[in-house]
C-alpha cells in the first residue's frame, strides 16, 4: 500500500504526527529517533516511550553522527525488547541493520523497521554552526556542504523496510509505504490522506535524484582512484593514520567484539621490531597500518553500506569512507553481491556459488 | 652488475593436492625453479585474506595458493570458498591498482606433478617480468 | 570369554595389496595386530592405483581408510605410503605352500622375487631409470613404455625402484650411476616363511582378457578397453589426462561404451559387479571434461544396484544413450573410424559410426592356486565362501575377501575387509592399548631442527647452516634417514641430550615419515604437535632446478618451521576415560550380530530393541537364493545373545536423544514410561527398515491374489503354493522411481528364489518376471541363467511404461508392453508377485540437539560411501545393516562386523585423547555472527546461546580450517596453524 499522508503538514511535522498516531493506536509502544540532544545544537539517535516527547525529535535533520543501526543492535542482540518499538532508519542505516541482521547481530522481532528517503547529511560540525533555537533543514545546506559519500549514494530510498516515508516526489506531506505484512497491518490503521495509485513522480524523482548522484561519484571516484592508485598512492593517503582504529569502532558493519587487528596476533616480540628494522633500515610505526585498512577491506567490502561513518570519526580527515565507497562499490558490482539488498542473501564470506569464476583456477599452463 | 632480480613467491598449498603435487614432481625429477616457499595448509578455503596481504607487504613478490579442482576438495567445498575470496582480493587489489596478478590461485590437484612444476615456472617467469613488487619496499607497509 | 593379548602379539598375514587387502590391513593393525602384507607385484594397490576416481562419488578418499584415534597424526595420502608401527609389507612375493600348525595356526611360505635394490638405500633419485636401455611396455599406463629400472608409477608404494629382473639385460649402466651402491645384480630370490594367527585372501581379480572377443573388433586401435580409457583420462597418464585416440591422436567427438565385455558371456558366465557402474563413471567423467562428446552405451541390465548407484547411473547421466543390446559386430574403415553393428529390441538392425569404442571389461577370478594351498574349493576361479557369510571360508582361520571370493565393487570390498578384521578380533582377541594421551603444550619452549637431505651429495652447507641456526639460539643436526630404525634412535639421542622440546624434521615426506617419527615423540611423552615435519627432500632438494637455492631454502623453511612451534602453544583437553561401553540401537540381524561380537572381546554392549521381540526383518525371511536358511541362523543367534552376561538386551525400549560424544556418550532411553540412561564408547545404529506398502491400486495392490514378494516366499516354503498354474512377478515396486530413487538390492534376487523354487517344485507352472534390469550381480548371475533354463519367462519393461494388473472373470490379468514383440501382451496369472522396494524407516535421532545426517533417501549417512562406510559424521557413531540402506541378510551381516571392527579401535582404549586437528572459538572474542556456521562444511559448529558464542563439537570438526578463515576477528581459530604462526612464517620466509 502506498498512500500521501499528513498533506498539509512538512515532513518532519508529519513523521511526528505518524508517530503519534503509531503510540496513539497503541501499534508501538516505544520508537528509536533522532532527537536533539538536551537541548544542545546536536542530534542523536533517542528512545521514546511515548508521543509526549515527539516534540523532540527531528526525523528529517540532515546530520548522522553514527549508525542507527549499531543501536538497534545494542537494543536487540542479547534479547528483544517484550513490545513493538519503531525505529526510523536511513537508507544506509538500513541497509546495514540488514548486514546485521544477516549476522545476526539484529533481531528484528518486535522491531518495526521505518525507513525515510534521505537527501543527505553533513558533518556534525557543520550542522552545529548553522544551528540555533531552530535547527537546520538539508535546504540550509549547499550542494558542497553536503557530505561527498551521501553525494555518492546510489540509494536515496531503503531496499528493505516494513513502512518506508518517502519525501522524493511527495508534494506536502509524506508518502508512506507499506513494504512487507507487517508495514500492511501497521498501515490499515493509518488515516491516510489518499492513496497513491500514480507514483510515477515519486519514481521519476528518485531516478533523477539517483543519476544525479551516480554521476558525481563517477566523477569523484576517478579521481580518487588515481590519486590512492599503487601502494605509493595508498600510502600517501593514508599518510595521517595515527592507526587509531576509530574508523572500525565507528564502522555499523564491522561488528566483531575484537578486531583481529587489535588481537595478540599483532602483539610482537621485541626481536621482531629489530629484525624488521635491519632489513628495511627505517621502520613506520605503528606496524601494520596498510595490512589493517586492506585487511578490513576484505572483511567488510561486500558488507559496506558506505555510510561514510568512518571518514565522520576519522581524527585526520582521510577520506577513507570514499575509499570504501569506491572498493566496496566495485567488488560488490564484480561479485554480484549486494549489502543491504535482502534480509535472505546468504553470508558473502562463508558462501559460494558453483557457478560463479568458473575459470578462476583452472588457467592453462 | 646488477644481480638478476629473484621473485620471492609464497605459496599457500592445500595438504591434499598441491603440497602432494609438488612432491610427486619433486619424486619424478620434474623441476621447477626455486622461488616458492610452501605453506601447508589443511584447505585452500582456510587461506585468510590477510595472510596474502601481509605476504605481499612483506616484501613477498606473488603469492600462489593451490587448491583441489572443484568437487575434489576434501572439505567439500573449501576451494569454492577460497575462489570467491580470492576473486574479492583481486577485486579489491585491482581497484587500488596493487597488481592484482601478483596473487595466483591455481588447482593442482595430488598427481599433477607437471602442472605444479609449469605453474611455478610460468608465475615465476611473470613475476619476474613484472620486477620487484612494490608494495614491499615502503617503510610504511 | 574375552582373551588377553598383547599389541601386535597376534599375527595376520593379508595376501594381496590391492584397495582390499590394504583396507584388511590397516583395519587389522588399528586393532593392535601385527600384519604383514603380501603381494606379488613390484608395487601395491593393483587396480585401485590405476583409477584416479572412483565411483560412486567420483573422488578418491583413500587417505580416510584409517581410523583417527592419535591426535597429532596428520592426515595424509594413504596412496603413497601405509607406514606403520607392526605393519609388514612384502612385495615381489608368491606364496607358495601352506603348513598347518598346532591349534589351527598356519605357516606361510613365500618366494619373493628380488628387487635387485636394496630398499633401505635407495634414495629415489631416479638415476638408475634415466640411464637403463631397456624399455618394456608399462603395465600401469598400459598404452605407454617403462624401463627395465623403474617404479610403477611416482607414488607407488613401497616408494623405492626396482628391476624387473626378467626384461633386465644386466649391461650394469645402473650399478655405475647409483650414488649409494644399493644395486645388485645378482641378488637372489628368498624365501620366506610367517606364522600367521589367522590369514585374509585378498587376491582380488585379473581383468578379463578381452583378446577372444574378435567380433566387438579387439584388435583394431581404436577399441580400447575400459581401463585404457581410465589411463587416458587420467592426468597423469600416457596422454596427460587428454582424450586423444590411439590410431592418430584425434580428439574422439563420438564414442560408445559396450558393458559387459568378457561378462556375462559363453566364457564368463556370471556378471562381474563393478562394471557398469564404472563404465559409467568414466562416461560421466568423459562426458564433464568433453561436454560435447556424445556418448554411447551399449549394455545388457543397467545393472546401479544399492543406494546410490541408481541415482548416479540413470539420473546424472542424461546426455548418455542407452542401447540394451551387444553388438553383433565391430568393423573398422580406412580412417579406423569403427562401424557397430547392432540389433534394437525391436529387432532392427543398424549399422553406425564411432570414433572410439570403449570395452567395459570385467573381472576375472585368479584364486583357483591359492584356494588348493589353503585346501578350499572354487567356482570360476573364486573362493567358495561359507553359506550364511560374505567372507567366511571353510576353514575358520581363512578370510577371503573383495573379488577373491566373486566379482565385487569398491565398495563391498572394503566393507568386507573391515568385517575381516572384525571376524578376526573375535576369533583371537584385541589387545587394549598402552597409548599415553597427549598433555597440554606449554610455551617458551628450547626448538632443535634436525636435517634429514639424504645422503651427503645435497649441496647444503652444513656449517653455513649450523652457524646460522645457533645464532638464533636453535640447536641443529644432521642425520640420515630419521625414518628408520637407527636414524630414529639417533634423532631421540638429540633431543634428550639437547633437552629439547619442539623439533623440526626437515627432510623425509610426511607421507611416510609423520607417523613413525610423531609415535616416537609421543612415546617420549610429548604431545605430536611438538615435532613438526618440514617435506624438505621431494619439493625442495629434488624439485628445485638450482643446486645453489638448498642452502636458502635450508635457512628459510626450517626457521619458519622452527619458529611456527616457538610460538606452539594450547590447552590439551582432559583425555576422555571412555565408558568402555557400546550402545546397539535395533536387536534386528546385524544389532545382534554386533553384539555377539562385541561380547566375544569383553566389551559390554546394551542392545535396545523398540519392539517385543529381537530379530527385525530378519525374521521375516526364509531360505536365501544361495539355500542359506535364515530362520534357524537367527533363532540361534538370538538364543546366544540372551545368554550372554556382557549384554544387556531391552525390549520395547526406544532411544531418546544422546548427549556428550565419543567416549562418553550419555543415552536416554525411553522404557514405556521410564527413562533410562546408559553412558557408550560408540553408538551403533542398527535400526533397519520396512517394507514398502504399495499405494492402493499400485500394481493391482489390494486385488485378491496380489501378493508381496516375502510374503509369497513364506507361502512357497510352507508348500501353499502347490495348487498354482501361473504366476506374474512384478519388480521394482517402490524402488528406482521418483519417490524412491534408487534400487532396493534384494528383490530381484528374491525373485529368482522364488522363481526356482517353484519351477523346481512344478516344472509346468508357467513364471513370469517382469523386470526392468534383473539385478543380479556377481555370481548370483549364476541363479539367473539357471532360472532362464528352467524355464522362467523375462520381460522387460521401462519406467515410463509400467506393466499394469486388473482382476477380470475372476481371474488375475497383467498386461505388459513387450518391446521385443513391439505390442502390449496380456498374462493371466493365479498369483501376481509384487517385489515391494525396501524404504528407510529411522526416525530423527537427536545428538546434542541436532538431528544425525541421513541421505536423501531417509537412511543414514556414511562419511565417506566406499572407504568409511560404517561411519557416521560423528566420531564413535557408526550405523550397518538396512539401517544404512537396501541390503541382503547376510551383507547386513558383514556390515555389523565392519562396525564392530571400527568401534573397536576406540573401545580397546583405556583413555581417549582430545584431537588436535580441530578449530577452537575463543569465546570472548566470539560475535556469535553465525559466519563459521556457514562455512563449516560438516555441521561441526554449533551456536552455543548458553555461552552467546559459537561452539565446536570436536566429534565432527575434520580440522580443515575454513571458518578461521571466514571469520573476521579469528574467534574461530585452528589449532594447527593460528593467525600468529602463520604471520610468523611468512615473516620469516621474506626475511
Amino acid at each position: 500500500m502506498v498512500g500521501i499522508y499528513a498533506k498539509d503538514l512538512n515532513p518532519r511535522e508529519a513523521t511526528r504526527e505518524f508517530f503519534a498516531e503509531l503510540f496513539g493506536a497503541n501499534l508501538i509502544a516505544s520508537a528509536l529517533l533522532p532527537a536533539r540532544k538536551s537541548g544542545l545544537n546536536q542530534i542523536f539517535p533517542a528512545l521514546l516511550s511515548s508521543k509526549d516527547s515527539l516534540d523532540e525529535t527531528f526525523p528529517f535533520a540532515p546530520v548522522m553522527p553514527l549508525s542507527t543501526a549499531v543501536q538497534l543492535s545494542k537494543i536487540t542482540r542479547f534479547a528483544n525488547p517484550t513490545n513493538t518499538v519503531a525505529v526510523l532508519l536511513r537508507p544506509c542505516e538500513s541497509r546495514a541493520a540488514v548486514e546485521l541482521v544477516k549476522l545476526r547481530q539484529i533481531s528484528l522481532d518486535n522491531v518495526l523497521l521505518i525507513t525515510r528517503d534521505c537527501p543527505g547529511t553533513v558533518e556534525p560540525e557543520t550542522f552545529e554552526e548553522k544551528a540555533s533555537d531552530t535547527l537546520p533543514g538539508f535546504s540550509d545546506f549547499t550542494e558542497e556542504q553536503i557530505r561527498p559519500v551521501c553525494r555518492m549514494c546510489e540509494h536515496p530510498t531503503a531496499p528493505v523496510a516494513d513502512i518506508n516515508i518517502g519525501t522524493f516526489g511527495a508534494d506536502g506531506g509524506i508518502i508512506l509505504e507499506a513494504k512487507t505484512d507487517k508495514g500492511e497491518e501497521i498501515l490499515k490503521h493509518i488515516a491516510l490522506d489518499a492513496e497513491l495509485s500514480d507514483t510515477s513522480a515519486r519514481e521519476s524523482a528518485l531516478k533523477s535524484e539517483a543519476e544525479k548522484r551516480t554521476a558525481f561519484m563517477e566523477k569523484n571516484l576517478a579521481e580518487l582512484k588515481k590519486e590512492v592508485a599503487g601502494i605509493e598512492g595508498l600510502v600517501k593517503f593514508f599518510a595521517k593514520c595515527v592507526d587509531c582504529h576509530n574508523c572500525r569502532t565507528m564502522c555499523p558493519v564491522c561488528y566483531c567484539n575484537e578486531c583481529f587487528f587489535d588481537s595478540a596476533t599483532f602483539h610482537f616480540e621485541g626481536p621482531r621490531y629489530e629484525e624488521w628494522t635491519q632489513r628495511r633500515g627505517i621502520l613506520a610505526m605503528p606496524r601494520d597500518e596498510i595490512l589493517f585498512h586492506l585487511g578490513r577491506m576484505n572483511h567488510i567490502g561486500l558488507s559496506c553500506v558506505a555510510c561514510g561513518m568512518c571518514e565522520q570519526a576519522c581524527p585526520h580527515d582521510i577520506r577513507v569512507g570514499q575509499l570504501f565507497t569506491l572498493i566496496s562499490t566495485t567488488a560488490q558490482k564484480e561479485l554480484d553481491i549486494h549489502a543491504g539488498r535482502s534480509l535472505t542473501d546468504p553470508l558473502p564470506l562463508a558462501t559460494f556459488r558453483e557457478d560463479e569464476f568458473t575459470e578462476m583456477g583452472e588457467e592453462k599452463v | 652488475m646488477e644481480k638478476e632480480f629473484d621473485p620471492k613467491i609464497v605459496g599457500f598449498f592445500c595438504n591434499w593436492c598441491t603440497a602432494a603435487a609438488a612432491d610427486l614432481a619433486g619424486t619424478s625429477r620434474i623441476q621447477y625453479p626455486a622461488n616458492v616457499r610452501p605453506i601447508r595448509v589443511m584447505c585452500s578455503g582456510s587461506v585468510d585474506a590477510s595472510y596474502v596481504i601481509k605476504a605481499l607487504l612483506e616484501g613477498a613478490d606473488g603469492v600462489l595458493i593451490g587448491g583441489c579442482h572443484p568437487n575434489d576438495c576434501h572439505y567439500v567445498n573449501g576451494n569454492y570458498k577460497a575462489r570467491r575470496r580470492v576473486a574479492l582480493l583481486k577485486s579489491i587489489f585491482n581497484t587500488l591498482d596493487l597488481d592484482p596478478d601478483r596473487v595466483w590461485l591455481r588447482w593442482i590437484s595430488a598427481s599433477e606433478g607437471v602442472r605444479f612444476a609449469k605453474v611455478v615456472r610460468q608465475m615465476t617467469d611473470e613475476i619476474k617480468e613484472k620486477g620487484p613488487n612494490p608494495m614491499g619496499k615502503s617503510p610504511q607497509t | 570369554m574375552a582373551k588377553k593379548v598383547k599389541e601386535f602379539e597376534k599375527h595376520v598375514v593379508v595376501l594381496g595389496g590391492g584397495a582390499a587387502g590394504i583396507a584388511a590391513a590397516l583395519a587389522l593393525n588399528d586393532l593392535g595386530f601385527k600384519v604383514s602384507l603380501i603381494d606379488k607385484n613390484s608395487h601395491l594397490l593393483g587396480t585401485i592405483g590405476q583409477l584416479d576416481k572412483q565411483f560412486p562419488n567420483d573422488a578418491c578418499g583413500f587417505c580416510q581408510l584409517r581410523s583417527r584415534v592419535e591426535p597429532g597424526v596428520s592426515e595424509l595420502c594413504l596412496r603413497r605410503d601405509l607406514g606403520a608401527e607392526g605393519l609388514d609389507i612384502y612385495n615381489l612375493s608368491t606364496l607358495c605352500n601352506v603348513e598347518k600348525l598346532k591349534g589351527e595356526r598356519l605357516k606361510l611360505y613365500f618366494n619373493q622375487e628380488p628387487a635387485y635394490i636394496k630398499p633401505r638405500l635407495c634414495v629415489r633419485c631416479r638415476k638408475c631409470e634415466d640411464v637403463c636401455p631397456v624399455e618394456v611396455p608399462d603395465e600401469f599406463n598400459i598404452l605407454g613404455k617403462r624401463k627395465a629400472a623403474y617404479t610403477l608409477y611416482p607414488m607407488a608404494v613401497p616408494s623405492t625402484w626396482v628391476i624387473d629382473g626378467e626384461n633386465c639385460t644386466r649391461c650394469g649402466e645402473c650399478v655405475k650411476v647409483c650414488p649409494t651402491d644399493c644395486i645388485d645384480l645378482e641378488m637372489q630370490p628368498r624365501e620366506i616363511s610367517l606364522e600367521a594367527d589367522a590369514v585374509v585372501i585378498a587376491t582380488g581379480f585379473s581383468l578379463i582378457d578381452p583378446a577372444y572377443l574378435t567380433e566387438l573388433g579387439v584388435r583394431f586401435p581404436n577399441v580400447v578397453t575400459s581401463l585404457e580409457l581410465e589411463r587416458i583420462l587420467s592426468n597423469y597418464g600416457p596422454t596427460q589426462g587428454e582424450l586423444k585416440r590411439p590410431s592418430d591422436g584425434s580428439e574422439p567427438k563420438k564414442v560408445a561404451f559396450v558393458f559387459c565385455a568378457g561378462s556375462r558371456d559363453r566364457v564368463h558366465q556370471y556378471c562381474s559387479a563393478a562394471c557398469c557402474m564404472y563404465g559409467a563413471k568414466e562416461a560421466r567423467m568423459l562426458g564433464d571434461k568433453y561436454p560435447d562428446t556424445e556418448l554411447t552405451i551399449f549394455y545388457m541390465d543397467r545393472r546401479g544396484y544399492g543406494k546410490p548407484y541408481y541415482s548416479y547411473m540413470e539420473e546424472t547421466l542424461p546426455d548418455v544413450r542407452w542401447i540394451p543390446c551387444r553388438p553383433a559386430k565391430v568393423e573398422e574403415d580406412q580412417d579406423n573410424n569403427l562401424i557397430v553393428h547392432y540389433e534394437s529390441e525391436d529387432g532392427k538392425f543398424h549399422k553406425e559410426e564411432f570414433d572410439l569404442l570403449t570395452l567395459v571389461v570385467g573381472q576375472e577370478g585368479r584364486a583357483d592356486d591359492f584356494a588348493e594351498l589353503f585346501e578350499l574349493e572354487t567356482t570360476e576361479g573364486f573362493i567358495k565362501i561359507k553359506e550364511g557369510t560374505e567372507i567366511e571360508t571353510a576353514n575358520p582361520r581363512v578370510f577371503a575377501i573383495g573379488s577373491a571370493g566373486g566379482p565385487k565393487d569398491l565398495p563391498d570390498s572394503i566393507t568386507e575387509a573391515q568385517a575381516a578384521a572384525g571376524r578376526i578380533a573375535s576369533l583371537l582377541g584385541i589387545p587394549k592399548t598402552r597409548n599415553t594421551p597427549p598433555k597440554s603444550v606449554e610455551p617458551f619452549p628450547k626448538v632443535g631442527i634436525v636435517f634429514d637431505p639424504v645422503g651427503d651429495d645435497d649441496g647444503l652447507d652444513k656449517d653455513a647452516i649450523k652457524t646460522f641456526f645457533a645464532e638464533k639460539g636453535i640447536t641443529t643436526a644432521f642425520i640420515n634417514y630419521t625414518e628408520t630404525g637407527k636414524g630414529l634412535a639417533e634423532l631421540e639421542n638429540f633431543i634428550k641430550e639437547k633437552e629439547l622440546d619442539r623439533l623440526v624434521v626437515a627432510g623425509p615426506n610426511p607421507n611416510k615419515a609423520e607417523r613413525i617419527l610423531k609415535e616416537r615423540a609421543q612415546q617420549m611423552g610429548w604431545h605430536p604437535a611438538q615435532l613438526e615435519l618440514l617435506d624438505f627432500r621431494e619439493p625442495v632438494l629434488w624439485g628445485y632446478e638450482d643446486v645453489s637455492k638448498f642452502n636458502e631454502a635450508a635457512l628459510t623453511l626450517a626457521l619458519a618451521h622452527a619458529e611456527k612451534l616457538r610460538l606452539l602453544s594450547f590447552d590439551s583437553a582432559e583425555p576422555v576415560q571412555p565408558f568402555g561401553r557400546a550402545l546397539i540401537v535395533g536387536a534386528g540381524a546385524a544389532g545382534l550380530w554386533a553384539a555377539r561380537q562385541f561380547a566375544d572381546v569383553g566389551v559390554s554392549v546394551t542392545l535396545i530393541e523398540k519392539t517385543e521381540q529381537p530379530g527385525g526383518q530378519a525374521s521375516k525371511l526364509t531360505r536365501t537364493l544361495e539355500g542359506f536358511e535364515a530362520k534357524p541362523f537367527l533363532d540361534e543367534l538370538i538364543k546366544e545373545v540372551k545368554k550372554i552376561k556382557k549384554i544387556e538386551l531391552l525390549t520395547n525400549t526406544t532411544l531418546d536423544r544422546i548427549e556428550g560424544e565419543l567416549g562418553k556418550f550419555t543415552c536416554h532411553l525411553k522404557r514405556g514410561e521410564k527413562e533410562l540412561i546408559r553412558g557408550a564408547t560408540i553408538i551403533l545404529f542398527a535400526t533397519g527398515a520396512q517394507e514398502y506398502e504399495p499405494k492402493k491400486d499400485e500394481f493391482g495392490w489390494g486385488l485378491e491374489g496380489v501378493i508381496s514378494e516375502r510374503d509369497f516366499a513364506g507361502r512357497i516354503s510352507k508348500g501353499e503354493t502347490d495348487d498354482l498354474k501361473s504366476v506374474v512377478m512384478i519388480q521394482c515396486v517402490g524402488s528406482r522411481n521418483e519417490e524412491h530413487p534408487y534400487c532396493s538390492r534384494v528383490c530381484c534376487r528374491r525373485a529368482l528364489a522364488n522363481a526356482i523354487a517353484l519351477k523346481e517344485a512344478d516344472p509346468k507352472i508357467e513364471v513370469t518376471i517382469i523386470a526392468r534390469d534383473v539385478m543380479s550381480w556377481g555370481l548370483s548371475e549364476l541363479y539367473y541363467l539357471k532360472a532362464r533354463e528352467l524355464g522362467v519367462n523375462f520381460i522387460r519393461y521401462e519406467k515410463d511404461n509400467p506393466p499394469t494388473v486388473s482382476r477380470r472373470d475372476g481371474k488375475l490379468v497383467v498386461s505388459v508392453f513387450d518391446r521385443l514383440l513391439d505390442a502390449t501382451v496380456e498374462l493371466s496369472a493365479g498369483s501376481v508377485v509384487l517385489a515391494n522396494g525396501i524404504v528407510a524407516s529411522t526416525p530423527p535421532i537427536l545428538y546434542n540437539d541436532k538431528s544425525i545426517s541421513f541421505d536423501e533417501f531417509g537412511f543414514f549417512a556414511e562419511v565417506n560411501p566406499k572407504f568409511r562406510p560404517t561411519e557416521l559424521e560423528v566420531d564413535g557413531m557408526f550405523a550397518a545393516g538396512l539401517a544404512k540402506g537396501p541390503k541382503r541378510l547376510t551383507e547386513s551381516l558383514t556390515e555389523a562386523s565392519a562396525a564392530v571392527a571400527k568401534a573397536l579401535v576406540f573401545l580397546r582404549r583405556e583413555k581417549l585423547a582430545p584431537k588436535y586437528y580441530v578449530a577452537r572459538t575463543n569465546t570472548r572474542r566470539c560475535a556469535f555472527c553465525g559466519i563459521c556456521i556457514d562455512a563449516c562444511p560438516n555441521s561441526a559448529r554449533v551456536m552455543d546461546d548458553d555461552l552467546m558464542s559459537a561452539r565446536v563439537i570436536e566429534a565432527i570438526c575434520q580440522g580443515c580450517g575454513i571458518c578461521a578463515s571466514a571469520c573476521p576477528s579469528q574467534a574461530a581459530h585452528l589449532l594447527t596453524l593460528e593467525s600468529d604462526q602463520a604471520f610468523r612464517m611468512i615473516d620469516v620466509m621474506l626475511a
